[in-house]
């Protein structure tokens, strides 16, 4: 039975060609149609979150964290020119100006550069603090094992042949 | 060794007997001497005065100790008083024996032995002097079950001192039932087997034995010293044995009747105890009518001599196997049976002795069987005769004992056992059926263990079934006179002190011995030592020498403790726990040294340490699965250190990302609010 609700859903994605859901759609019609109502924010956004466009179209599906790590401290770039935005004059000029603002882009692409480093820096830390922790429990676990053998045999073990044996270490 | 004392005071010629008698060596009896068995002085440590009897018996004579309880349960005054029974080393022979003691004062007996055609003692009341105490005694050991087996003159005893009206019986445990007895005193069907195969004795027997005895008391003529034992038999077959006794003796109606009752050779109407106290209540009984043997009309010649009589021809059948065989094959034999005798019952055995002999795969070769046979069949009553050797159905198992004793050959007793000789033997008795069905089981159980492999059965096993009073023939215990549970853990005790034991300490002999002795203390041992592993064959071997140590009740047998200790290294590994196990080898080593084999035994198969270390075996080994279950997830996962952790460190990093980002994000709100521009 579920081999075959498995194939059945296998069935219909390929029926649907890969194409976007009515949900997914209706979503990118009101984008789209926000976008339209606030041109001049949404061309700064559009430029400013092009790291952040680019890391989720490049990220791997579903590990949205590193993605995630860059539109955060990407839209923390883009916030202050926003504000500047609405504050002046929310006009179609005024986010080109600042789009084409060399200084404002560079803020804006630092900022997300800033995200990918310290997606680079804490994965590699939180990785190797892991492995470290990993290897010690197996080292405490060989010694635990190690002390069952003494109080009770090789026995414990199981006989040659066990796949949970100790000789598959 | 069972009862061999300390003897730091005693003589050269004395040895300790237990710890309260003293034997000397020196001093023979020769009038209690009981056939082989040899009588000498014997006195009480406490009271030196009082005089004892020890009858000294080996263990070639096969002592009746499965018969001392009995003895000792017989309550008339007349039997000698059993003080104490048991193996003793004995240094004149340097081997261990059977020594019985019994009171002493008993005077001398009525005849000397050998003496029955001299018998001089006569007593005018020997109705109240011999026969009312005979047959109370007869009668106390008929309701205790004990048949004595050497009821004769030479061994009845007359206590000294004038006014004494009373006899005392002598020993009747130191030898086998009737194997020292003269044939003489014995039923035809007794006296023609050899001494030591005429079985377990009955009271029927030792009512014609008394028969005899008063008969020669009696006698005023002596017939019976010029003829010898083969001759006297000869008459008993051929007259009957009232008609050969009494002859021409002149003896008073009311003795004859009563010897005719006693001496009736047909063992179911011989007069029985109740008989004999109603004759002495001056009833009368009716009178037994002496058996007609059949007469050929003409003689069969055999080795020379003419026979008229069937029964006599069946005792000499063996003497010529040869010029057997020609009568048999030129016909003679069979027109005798069937034309001269003319007794249909008889023709009809002799059809069956045929039939059962033709069976036979090979009977050309074992004319042995076919005498066998033939002499059954010619002579129903006669004891069974094969190869050499002639035994009542009971009786073959103290020649097979005596057999393994001299460690001689003891394939013709498989032979016997495997063609049914003795079964044969026992239809011919004439038994009742339970009682033969219970004997008929015995005889299928030997044979069952001749073809078994386990340790416990073969010939050994045959020899403790069919002879009870057969100590234990081990090789291991030569010179020893093993028999009951203390006599072999103490000898064990001193094999183990001279050294060279190992605690394999149980043989085929002293399994099948205990085996059949007692199948209930045995029969929880067997599968261990019957086991292939080793180290469960060493914990049998202690466990049965602690549960004999039990029985005996023997308190410290430290040398066989110390053999034991040295080898359970192995046998401790039944306990999985390393630490539990060292503190059992502790406890095990410090009773070993108290020589406590029970405590041993008991620490080696505790069974609630054995179940706690069970499951906590079982916790444990779950324990350690579950480990390993996560070892390896472990060792799978860190096998790739560059991708290790991470997804959770994309995570971690989002989540400071984030952090930081709020951080950021409030910082320039609140000075945007506040009208500090960053940009």
């Amino acid at each position: 039975m579920a081999k075959k609700k498995s194939k059945e859903k296998k069935k219909k994605s390929k029926a649907s060609g890969g194409k976007m859901s009515m949900k997914g759609r209706l979503f990118m019609i009101g984008f789209v149609l926000l976008g339209l109502a606030f041109l001049p924010t949404a061309m700064l956004l559009g430029v400013g979150m092009l790291p952040s466009i680019v890391a989720l179209v490049m990220g791997k599906r579903g590990n949205g964290a590193r993605a995630s790590t860059i539109v955060a401290m990407n839209a923390a770039g883009c916030i202050p020119f926003i504000l500047k935005l609405w504050a002046v004059e929310n006009t179609f000029d005024a986010s080109m100006a600042i789009v084409t603002d060399t200084q404002s882009m560079m803020v804006i692409y630092v900022a997300a550069a800033f995200g990918y480093m310290i997606d680079w820096v804490v994965t590699g830390l939180v990785s190797s603090y892991l492995y470290q922790k990993g290897m010690a429990r197996m080292n405490a676990i060989k010694k635990k094992q190690e002390f069952l053998i003494s109080h009770w045999g090789d026995g414990i073990a199981g006989k040659v042949g066990n796949p949970e044996g100790v000789d598959d270490e | 060794m069972a009862k061999s004392g300390a003897s730091d005071n005693l003589s050269q010629n004395q040895i300790s007997f237990g710890n309260k008698l003293v034997i000397s060596t020196n001093k023979r009896l020769p009038l209690f001497d009981n056939g082989a068995a040899l009588a000498y002085e014997a006195h009480s440590i406490v009271n030196k005065r009082k005089k004892l009897i020890a009858i000294v018996s080996g263990i070639e004579n096969l002592p009746r100790w499965t018969a001392v309880a009995a003895y000792k349960n017989l309550n008339d005054a007349s039997f000698m008083h059993l003080v104490d029974s048991g193996s003793v080393f004995w240094p004149l022979d340097n081997t261990e024996k059977f020594v019985v003691i019994y009171t002493g004062g008993v005077g001398a007996p009525l005849v000397e032995e050998g003496g029955f055609g001299s018998t001089s003692w006569r007593h005018p009341e020997i109705v109240s002097l011999f026969i009312e105490p005979m047959v109370v005694m007869l009668k106390d050991m008929r309701d205790k079950g004990f048949s004595h087996g050497s009821i004769r003159p030479s061994n009845i005893y007359c206590p000294p001192g004038a006014g004494s009206n009373t006899i005392v019986l002598g020993d009747g445990l130191s030898v086998q039932a009737h194997s020292s007895q003269s044939p003489l005193f014995l039923p035809v069907n007794k006296a023609l087997a050899d001494p030591m195969g005429r079985g377990f004795g009955t009271i029927e027997d030792d009512i014609y034995a008394f028969g005899v005895s008063l008969f020669l008391f009696l006698r005023k003529h002596d017939e019976f010293s010029a003829l010898g034992d083969e001759e006297v038999l000869r008459r008993k077959v051929e007259f009957g044995s009232y008609s050969t006794l009494i002859g021409k003796e002149r003896l008073q109606a009311s003795f004859l009747e009563l010897l005719r009752g006693v001496l009736y050779d047909d063992e179911t109407q011989r007069w029985n105890v109740d008989d004999i106290l109603s004759w002495l209540d001056g009833v009368r009984l009716t009178p037994l009518t002496s058996m007609k043997k059949k007469k050929a009309n003409r003689p069969l010649v055999l080795n020379g001599k003419k026979y008229f009589f069937a029964e006599l021809l069946a005792v000499d059948l063996h003497h010529n196997p040869g010029e057997l065989s020609v009568l048999i094959e030129n016909g003679n034999l069979d027109r005798w049976v069937r034309k001269a005798l003319d007794d249909s019952a008889m023709v009809e055995r002799y059809e069956k002795a045929l039939e059962h002999a033709s069976s036979f795969d090979d009977a050309s070769s074992n004319n042995d069987y076919f005498v066998f046979h033939l002499g059954i069949a010619l002579n129903p009553v006669l004891p069974a005769r094969y190869k050499g050797m002639c035994f009542t159905y009971d009786g073959m198992g103290a020649i097979l004992a005596k057999t393994a004793h001299e460690n001689k050959d003891m394939a013709v007793f498989k032979e016997i056992l495997n063609l049914n000789i003795l079964d044969y033997a026992l239809v011919a008795e004439g038994m009742s059926e339970a009682m033969m069905l219970t004997i008929l089981k015995q005889y299928d159980a030997c044979r069952s263990a001749l073809i078994g492999k386990k340790l416990e059965q073969g010939i050994e096993r045959c020899i403790y079934t069919l002879c009870p009073d057969a100590p234990c023939f081990s090789p291991k215990l030569r010179g020893y006179f093993v028999y009951n549970p203390e006599s072999t853990v103490l000898t064990f005790e001193a094999l183990c002190k001279k050294g060279g034991q190992i605690s394999l300490m149980m043989d085929k002999h002293l399994l099948a011995f205990f085996a059949a002795r007692d199948s209930s203390l045995m029969s929880t041992f067997l599968p261990d030592f019957n086991s292939t592993e080793k180290d469960r064959q060493i914990s049998g071997n202690l466990h049965f020498m602690a549960a004999l140590q039990r029985r005996a009740k023997v308190e410290a047998l430290p040398a066989v403790a110390g053999v034991f200790v040295e080898s359970l290294s192995g046998v401790y590994k039944i306990y999985k726990n390393t630490v539990m196990r060292k503190r059992i080898e502790e406890n095990v080593r410090a009773a070993a040294k108290a020589g406590d084999l029970i405590s041993m035994s008991a620490l080696i198969e505790d069974e609630d340490a054995l179940l706690k270390d069970e499951n906590g075996f079982n916790i444990a080994m779950n324990e350690y699965k579950l480990l390993q279950r996560e070892y390896n997830q472990y060792n799978k996962k860190l096998a790739s250190k560059k991708t290790y952790g991470l997804t959770n460190g994309h995570d971690a990093a989002a989540m400071v990302s984030w952090l930081v980002s709020t951080v950021i994000t409030v910082i320039v709100v609140l000075a945007f609010i506040s009208g500090n521009r960053i940009f």
